[in-house]
């Protein structure tokens, strides 16, 4: 069967553009839905770029390790997740690990980071404050800008703390002199001995808001909050080259203490960054489900209208029976018709997807990005859209009887 | 004029049948037909008679319940129908009365649209369908709406689509039943025209009048062929041969055959068309 792709184009956009309104309104259901699916795309990984960035600008030579289970029950229920996902309730991983870990070749750094969240006194009370218990070795890891004062140091022995920019601000009402007043925690006091600088990196591969935190050392912490939990272990390597090498070894060493238990996940590079289980693969898998229902509402807004335009042509779809089209012709003609449609949708769609993403990232600490793989995904959701939606109408077209056909009168 | 005596359809009891039970009703009952290549037929008869239908079976858009259909020699009423339209595009031309050309496209799209699926080019398409039109003296009107030509120019452009494929035989569903008298006139001129240039004609028509331009006029009734008369006297046909031939039938055929002594065939039909025109 010769396929006649110029002329059913040009037939479909003769008829699309007699059709000027109808088009327009199908395309635009159509574009609502790719606009959807592409903003969440987009925004998704703007957030999984900027953990890249930050892992790139500190060498790129990070490894953690997340604990996997113990997130309380229905693990694999998105629901619970969502309720649950960054705070760890019963972490697998232990003080041992660390200490397993530091002692391996090639590993330079190594600190737990186990989260708690309480209320700190300062010249203002602030309720539920991210406090982080951590090892002097972070400051090496993650390479803090410090703006006044110094990070935990491992020689001293007093209760110390190092506070974010935010958190300073909340409690003392300044930044600028935050260095030496105390925090009380419950009936201990913290003495801030640092100020780190204004980050504004609400999402980083430590899962902690340094910004909003106070870090202290990880022995204080125990000391207050006996059952902390540790929700990671970062890790900086000596180079690059050698973390993947380290990451399978940190697997082996954790597995051998936990009986080939697997309930804990050793992370480097790309996968870091990659929200495979963070809240926000979760809110933007649930966004793309119900962006899905919208491209469905905007197929079926192509199916009808195919229809009508089937209904509208049957003389016309006869005379070219007549004339010698195959059923394959007249099939081919609705469903580039409908093709063409959702394409449009498609790209109106991506315009329209990327202007709401970078509206929205204005709000946002993160930027979408632009992907040929989101490019892909918005083609072919729109190709797919089209073929099923038109397929109906087209066949439907194309096995009218060519003799009632011709009888049919508008 | 070679009139070639290659049958170019031949019809072997072939019947057509709708609905079953009391409902069953035959379109077309044991229906035999022989057309050789260069005839003009004239089908006539009663509405409801099955000559649509035969001129649908034999333009291949329509399927015989049972008998034989060869077209060119070969058997088709059970190929495919992608090959049924594939001859379409290629073998038959279709005229109808109510023109049926494709509204929002240019006259020279219209004529060229069984090109299209032949596979030729678009430079092609219009250059052989500029020429047919040309034919027609419709050169002016080519990028011409359908809507902005009278009905007997509409007629001319459908004729010229017909026409486009160099077809083997062109069938007509009463080309002029939407025509006034004078429109009719032109366009059976361009069908006798293109008769005289060989090509097959089979036409359905209600007006006897048309008849005058049949080289073989067909009277049908309900579903077969009731007569079927050589109008024109030809050396190579054999003479025609009226096997159920009623009274009034006999009369029309002894007056034909008188005219057709005294004048030639072109004479007759302009006498009859000047009847017709007062």
């Amino acid at each position: 069967m010769r396929l006649l792709i110029g002329n059913h184009l040009k037939n479909a956009m003769d008829t699309l553009s007699a059709n000027r309104m109808r088009s327009l309104l199908t395309v635009l259901g159509i574009a609502i839905g790719v606009t959807s699916v592409v903003m969440v795309l987009a925004l998704s990984g703007g957030v999984q770029m900027l953990v890249e960035e930050q892992i790139e600008t500190a060498g790129g030579n990070i490894i953690v390790v997340r604990p996997e289970t113990g997130r309380g029950v229905g693990d694999r229920n998105v629901f619970a997740q969502i309720a649950t996902t960054q705070t760890h309730v019963g972490s697998s991983l232990t003080e041992i690990d660390v200490e397993v870990i530091r002692k391996l070749d090639g590993v330079d750094f190594v600190s737990p980071l186990a989260i708690v969240e309480v209320n700190l006194r300062g010249e203002h009370e602030v309720e539920a404050v991210t406090v982080v218990g951590v090892t002097s070795d972070l400051n090496d890891i993650v390479q803090f800008p410090m703006r006044d004062g110094h990070f935990l140091d491992s020689e001293l022995t007093g209760r110390t703390a190092v506070i974010g920019h935010s958190l300073a601000l909340d409690l003392f009402g300044t930044a600028s002199d935050a260095i030496g007043r105390t925090v009380g925690v419950r009936d201990e006091v913290f003495v801030v001995v640092g100020l780190i600088s204004e980050l504004n990196e609400p999402i980083n591969y430590n899962n902690v808001d340094f910004d909003n935190a106070m870090i202290v050392s990880m022995g204080h912490a125990r000391e207050m909050w006996p059952n902390l939990q540790i929700q990671q272990i970062s890790v900086r390597t000596e180079n690059r080259e050698s973390l993947s090498g380290i990451a399978r070894e940190i697997t082996d060493r954790m597995m051998e203490s936990r009986y080939d238990q697997r309930d804990f996940s050793v992370r480097y590079g790309a996968d870091i960054g990659h929200p495979a289980e963070d809240l926000i693969s979760i809110v933007s898998t649930m966004l793309a489900m119900v962006a899905g229902v919208s491209l469905v509402v905007g197929g079926i807004g192509v199916m009808n209208i195919m229809l009508v335009s089937v209904a509208e042509r049957t003389h016309e779809i006869g005379i070219k029976k007549a004339v010698g089209a195959t059923n394959g012709h007249v099939l081919m003609q609705f469903l580039f018709e409908a093709l063409i449609l959702s394409l449009l949708g498609g790209l109106l769609g991506l315009l329209f997807g990327y202007a709401f993403a970078f509206g929205a990232s204005l709000f946002t600490p993160f930027r979408p990005v632009i992907t040929g793989e989101i490019l892909m995904v918005a083609g072919l959701i729109a190709v797919a859209i089209g073929a099923v939606f038109g397929c109906y109408p087209a066949l439907k077209a194309s096995r009218k009887n060519p003799i009632e056909s011709l009888r049919h009168y508008r | 004029m070679t009139r070639g005596s290659k049958d170019i359809i031949k019809l072997k009891s072939l019947t057509k049948r709708y609905g079953v039970g009391d409902a069953e009703y035959f379109a077309l009952k044991d229906l035999n037909l022989t057309i050789k290549s260069g005839e003009f037929v004239v089908i006539m008869g009663p509405s409801g008679c099955g000559k649509t239908t035969l001129l649908n079976m034999i333009g291949l858009l329509d399927r015989p319940t049972s008998g034989e259909y060869h077209f060119d020699g070969a058997s088709v009423e059970k190929i495919s129908r992608r090959r049924q339209a594939r001859l379409r595009s290629s073998k038959i031309g279709f005229i109808f009365q109510s023109f049926n050309l494709i509204p929002g496209m240019p006259v020279i799209d219209n004529v060229a649209l069984p090109l299209v699926y032949c596979g030729f080019g678009k430079t092609r398409r219009h250059k052989i369908a500029s020429k047919i039109l040309g034919r027609f003296h419709l050169n002016e009107r080519e990028f011409y709406m359908p809507h902005q030509l009278s009905g007997g120019q509409q007629q001319r452009v459908a004729i010229a689509r017909s026409l486009v494929n160099s077809p083997s035989v062109i069938l007509a569903d009463e080309p002029t039943g939407n025509l006034d008298s004078r429109s009719s006139h032109i366009v059976m001129e361009e069908l006798k025209e293109i008769h005289s240039q060989g090509n097959t004609i089979i036409m359905v028509t209600h007006n006897a009048n048309l008849t005058t331009y049949a080289t073989r006029v067909i009277n049908m009734l309900d579903g077969t062929i009731f007569t079927d008369l050589k109008t024109v006297v030809d050396k190579e046909s054999p003479v025609p041969k009226a096997e159920t031939v009623v009274k009034k039938s006999r009369r029309r055929t002894k007056e034909r055959g008188k005219k057709s002594e005294k004048k030639t065939g072109t004479k007759v039909k302009k006498a009859k068309i000047e009847v017709k025109e007062d």
